[in-house]
């Protein structure tokens, strides 16, 4: 996931490099068609699927720095620290700012959010949640059996 | 290869892997390895990690060796060779 501006800079310039060997790849396999070389379409369509995750993350970024975005789902608490991370950039807050908001190095923010939040307890979530402005509902759906549920306890 | 499985990192989650594709018999290459569909799912749920297959003295090799060698804020990272012939 990017995080920041200057990891959008770099993964773009890599979107780029990626771009320029799949095209050469494509002439090759034009060329050398008759043959079949096996290898270079895997080689080439190994380097399309990166490309594409690349892609899929760049747009995801520009989606959320976008002022089309109001609402952030999380369908699981393991969704919360993407949400926060989404919703910071979202909400147009860099990570030194954030981190200042908490009074903590930025740093220690590009730690948490390259890690998504793991070894971040939960005061600290609620903090940044907090400095973030988020308003969060959310609904707990118990078990369908509830009585199961209770016999593990 | 990469990922956090090896650099210090206590929270592993995946890994990424280029394969030198020169000499391989694809008949009898698993053919998960080449489905890159959907982002790599089948291969990610077999193998726990991304294998991309390239031809490490040309330009794809290339280009992965320079896409694994940084992280995502372009610093210089490690990177595990393993030369799978020791094993054979």
């Amino acid at each position: 996931m990017i995080t920041n501006e200057r990891q959008y800079r770099i993964s773009r310039k890599q979107a780029s490099n990626f771009e320029v060997v799949i095209e050469e790849l494509d002439r090759e396999l034009v060329h050398r068609k008759d043959s079949y070389p096996r290898n270079l379409e895997a080689e080439r369509d190994a380097l399309k699927s990166q490309l594409e995750t690349l892609n899929k993350e760049l747009s995801e970024y520009d989606r959320l720095k976008s002022d089309e975005t109001s609402i952030i789902l999380a369908d699981s608490l393991e969704q919360l620290p993407t949400g926060l991370i989404q919703a910071r950039i979202a909400g147009g807050l860099s990570q030194r700012a954030l981190a200042q908001k908490l009074g903590l190095k930025e740093q220690q923010i590009q730690r948490y959010e390259a890690e998504h939040y793991a070894s971040a307890s939960f005061r600290r979530l609620c903090q940044v949640a907090k400095a973030l402005n988020l308003r969060i509902e959310n609904e707990l759906f118990l078990p369908s059996d509830p009585g199961g549920s209770k016999d593990n306890l | 290869m990469d990922g956090s499985i090896v650099a210090a990192n206590s929270l592993h989650r995946d890994y990424d892997a280029v394969w030198d594709s020169e000499g391989v018999d694809y008949s009898l290459l698993d053919p998960i390895l080449l489905d890159f569909s959907e982002e790599r799912a089948a291969m990610t749920a077999k193998y726990l990690g991304d294998l991309f297959p390239a031809n490490l003295d040309e330009a794809s090799g290339q280009c992965f060796e320079d896409f694994f060698w940084t992280d995502r804020n372009g610093i210089e990272k490690g990177l595990v060779r393993i030369n799978l012939e020791c094993f054979s």
